[in-house]
């Protein structure tokens, strides 16, 4: 990055020139929420805003509001100084603004350069017939100018998502974007991907791009921005240089108090595993081993965190595990009971607690937090007895967690598709280790979440942990792993890698490990 | 993206209140509809309809018709609504119901020994059950192999039809010309309560049993194993619920619930079985299931609502001759409406719920 550290403004050869977007006082109300509360934002040319914020803080919003996609109930819009409306999204593409969302709008069942020239195809021939060389020959220019490499002629679906990101920003800059807005674009990435997104960044800062940065992680924010600005509960907070910027001050703008993140002690372990994976082999559907000779242990008193990045056989594990899917070779065992064969609601009867990645598999939407409470337990007493649900003792149990999970709902007949992804969580952990479980499966718990309720979620693993539970956690988030596991096992194609103590780790492993490259012999190193 | 959905808040009884509007609406549109249509065909609208009203509730002759027809369709209605419930849905209905009834006729003119009361919960026990098996007969293919329970239902509808026409025809014919069976025994009779309609008995055993599905559906694990399939597998799966057993369940209980109406139609009304005996009792039970916003207790009213548009469209046949088709037409666009909610909801949703992304 070039950055000059003694400069007041923005980046040294734009501070003299206007600043090519400038939003003023923007307001955005949605019933009972004010997103944007009269925001004022400048974005030069040449330079990586980051829009630092805690979900719900109002970035996503305020940027959707330039692109067009929303509109604000108040405030202006200059670019290039000049006023204007944008009403909606094919106004700001013609303004050059070009957001990549979060969640890729991209056809599945078309190839990479269809999906790209959508709804701008340049067409021959009496305007009948697309001119598929002519855009094939204008992607490709892009391609080489900013490194976005990616078959054209590929099906979109067949891509991994890293690619079909970078379909997604080769289809804005087609539509002729000089200014990029990329909505919390790392979230899907690997650690690779992200270098290599980074990359690509720091090329369009070069082509004199104006490139902005939504995201809620600070380590990235730092890394890759010229300038951040931190908005809080729809308000900007406030804008630092990234010279000036240190963690620390970002996570309290960010939280509006100190952020400390506590040194977790090492849970205490018994000898023998409670859940043991012995030599499981699975075929996927279309007949591909996603499982090889997997063995795992996990003992009681610990958070053993599976590393790796996502499609490398961690669903596939998870559900051999909990009983949604058979092995086709191997076993799992608890307590040295073989359960391989067992149905699922027999495993919960042994103490298992499931949480999934995907909340949805958890919850049931359009039922109220009551019910939700009550999934799972609903055949055990106290909770039924002869198939009469006892609402009474169901009532007083569900106001209970709701007062100790601080869920936040009207009451509890609220129904679970009106609360935030934070409660909804919430609600999945109450519900879950509610249970008493020996054995706890939990998949990327944070997700989505925002740092006070990630932390919420991770004090309540460790102290489940304390209290002697075995847990496995799978995630995506190498943070979240690294920060509450005790051991940690690396997976990668659907091997192991190596299991390794978390407080003997180097953070330069973790890359290799991640990739799959196991370079020195000190593998598991646990002392009993 | 995180996608927070903001809703109003509404006080729990106005938001209640809302769920009916949808229904509301589609019988506001339909009546309006028909109007025009009368309109058209040269006719005064508001005279049919009055004649329509009073033919329905003027008298206590229209109102024993009207609670006779909404009988049997409280019975299929509630049964569509059970499996609908499980996410399932049964358009076996109509030939449950014409096997059920024929049970029912079957214990009541064979097991004459029988006791009058305990006469009468066997037949209605027989048809329940053979209703059921039916409606087994339907899902099974559906768990097994995948095959869509509206292809197997509809098929096996024409199958039982049929079967209990060649029954009626042939081995159960009563003496005479028409193709009826032997009346049942007096025992197995279901009273008349409002002499001299039809009124029978079933009509408050109706009632009884919409109240029976609500708590089955509200208060017991089944209801609730059955509700949480039908809104999300996922989460039912990683529950541990079996979803093909509750399903099976359901579907069967559905089953049930249509035989038991036709068992009470034949006990309570005709006191035999007649070839052919039902107008669409089974279809209109789809129709009392949806207008009934998959609600039991409101499945009460959308029959009372569809029992009514029957006897009063009798009357403004036969006073007006205009054909009874014109209730038919009424019900097709309630249903029409109904079944495109859609609409309705996103016009709803406009006016009360916005959604923002963060």
């Amino acid at each position: 990055m070039n950055l000059q550290v003694d400069e007041p403004k923005p980046t040294p050869d734009t501070s003299l020139v206007q600043p090519v977007v400038v939003m003023r006082g923007i307001t955005k109300r949605f019933p009972g929420v004010i997103a944007n509360d009269n925001i004022d934002l400048s974005i030069y040319k040449g330079e990586v805003l980051g829009l630092l914020g805690e979900n719900g803080a109002g970035k996503t919003v305020l940027m959707s509001i330039l692109a067009g996609i929303h509109k604000p109930d108040s405030g202006e819009i200059y670019i290039k100084g000049k006023k204007v409306v944008i009403n909606n999204p094919a106004t700001a593409i013609r303004h050059g603004i070009g957001m990549v969302h979060q969640h890729f709008m991209l056809i599945k069942e078309l190839t990479v350069l269809e999906n790209i020239i959508l709804g701008y195809e340049p067409r021959s021939r009496g305007r009948l017939f697309v001119d598929f060389q002519s855009a094939r020959e204008k992607v490709k220019q892009l391609q080489e100018k900013y490194k976005l490499y990616v078959n054209l002629d590929e099906i979109l679906a067949k891509l991994p998502i890293g690619l079909q990101q970078r379909v997604e920003i080769l289809k804005v800059l087609y539509r002729g974007a000089d200014i990029l807005i990329l909505d919390e674009p790392t979230a899907v990435l690997t650690p690779e991907e992200v270098g290599n997104l980074f990359e690509i960044m720091k090329s369009f800062k070069q082509a004199g791009k104006a490139v902005i940065f939504i995201t809620h992680k600070i380590r990235e924010a730092i890394q890759i921005c010229d300038r951040i600005t931190v908005l809080r509960r729809g308000k900007v907070v406030g804008s630092l240089n990234v010279n000036v910027a240190t963690p620390d001050a970002l996570a309290e703008m960010m939280i509006g108090k100190r952020f400390i993140s506590e040194t977790i002690q090492r849970g205490i372990t018994t000898k023998t595993p409670l859940l043991k994976i012995s030599e499981v082999d699975v075929y996927n559907e279309k007949r591909v081993k996603v499982l090889s000779n997997v063995n795992l242990d996990v003992f009681s008193g610990e958070i053993l965190g599976l590393a790796g990045v996502e499609g490398n056989g961690q669903t596939e594990l998870v559900e051999v595990i909990i009983g949604l899917r058979k092995p086709d070779k191997g076993a799992v065992f608890v307590d040295g009971v073989n359960v391989t064969n067992m149905s699922i609601s027999k495993r919960f009867e042994l103490g298992f607690s499931y949480i999934p990645g995907d909340r949805h598999n958890a919850l049931v939407q359009e039922l109220s937090i009551m019910e939700n409470i009550l999934l799972g337990k609903h055949n055990n007493p106290p909770f039924s007895k002869r198939f009469f649900i006892n609402k009474d003792i169901l009532k007083a149990h569900s106001e209970m967690l709701v007062k100790e999970y601080n869920i936040r709902a009207t009451n509890i007949y609220t129904l679970v598709k009106n609360l935030s992804g934070g409660n909804q969580q919430r609600i999945i952990l109450a519900r879950e280790l509610s249970k008493n479980p020996q054995i706890i499966l939990v998949v990327n718990p944070s997700r989505g979440l925002d740092i006070a309720a990630t932390n919420f979620v991770h004090s309540k693993l460790i102290e489940m942990r304390n209290k002697g539970c075995a847990i496995l956690l799978v995630s995506a988030d190498l943070d979240e792993i690294l920060n509450i596991s005790d051991r940690i096992a690396f997976i990668y194609e659907g091997k192991i890698v190596t299991v390794r103590d978390s407080n003997v780790l180097k953070r330069e492993e973790i890359g290799l490990l991640m990739s799959g490259i196991e370079n020195e012999g000190n593998t598991t190193t646990r002392e009993g | 993206m995180r996608e927070i959905r903001q809703l109003v808040k509404v006080n729990s009884l106005l938001r209640r209140l809302f769920v009916i509007v949808p229904q509301a609406l589609a019988v506001v549109t339909a009546l309006i509809a028909t109007a025009f249509v009368l309109y058209l065909m040269g006719r005064n609208p508001w005279e049919i309809y009055y004649i329509m009203l009073f033919g329905s509730f003027g008298d206590i002759y229209s109102l024993g018709a009207t609670l006779t027809q909404a009988t049997p369709i409280i019975f299929t209605g509630l049964g569509f609504m059970v499996a609908f419930r499980s996410g399932l849905f049964n358009v076996g209905l109509e030939g449950q119901l014409y096997l059920g009834a024929f049970a029912a006729a079957y214990v009541g003119f064979t097991l004459t020994f029988l006791p009058p009361v305990l006469h009468i919960i066997t037949a209605i026990f027989a048809g329940a059950l053979v209703g059921g098996l039916w409606a087994l007969i339907a899902i099974i293919p559906k768990i097994k192999t995948g095959a869509h329970e509206v292809i197997t239902g509809l098929m096996l509808t024409y199958v039982a039809i049929l079967l209990t026409s060649y029954l009626v025809n042939y081995p159960f014919k009563a003496s005479g010309w028409a193709p009826y069976s032997p009346f049942i025994a007096e025992s197995a009779q279901l009273p008349r309560i409002l002499p001299p309609t039809q009124l029978s008995f079933g009509w408050i055993l109706a009632i009884i049993f919409a109240g029976f599905v609500h708590v089955l559906l509200n208060r017991t694990t089944i209801g609730y194993e059955i509700r949480v399939v039908g809104i999300n597998k996922e989460a039912a799966v990683s529950a541990g619920i079996n979803i093909n057993r509750t399903m099976i369940l359901a579907f069967t209980l559905s089953g049930c619930m249509s035989g038991m109406g036709g068992a009470i139609e034949v006990l309570g009304v005709h006191r035999r079985f007649i070839d052919l005996f039902s107008p669409g009792y089974g279809w209109d039970g789809i129709a009392v299931g949806l207008l009934g916003n998959l609600n039991p207790i409101g499945a009460i009213f959308a029959a009372l609502l569809l029992g009514a548009l029957r006897a009063g469209g009798s009357s403004v046949q036969m006073i007006t001759g205009l054909p009874l088709d014109i209730v038919t037409m009424v019900q097709g666009i309630i249903i029409l409406f109904i079944a495109a909610p859609m609409l309705y909801r996103s016009f709803i949703k406009k006016i009360g719920e916005n959604r923002y992304d963060d």
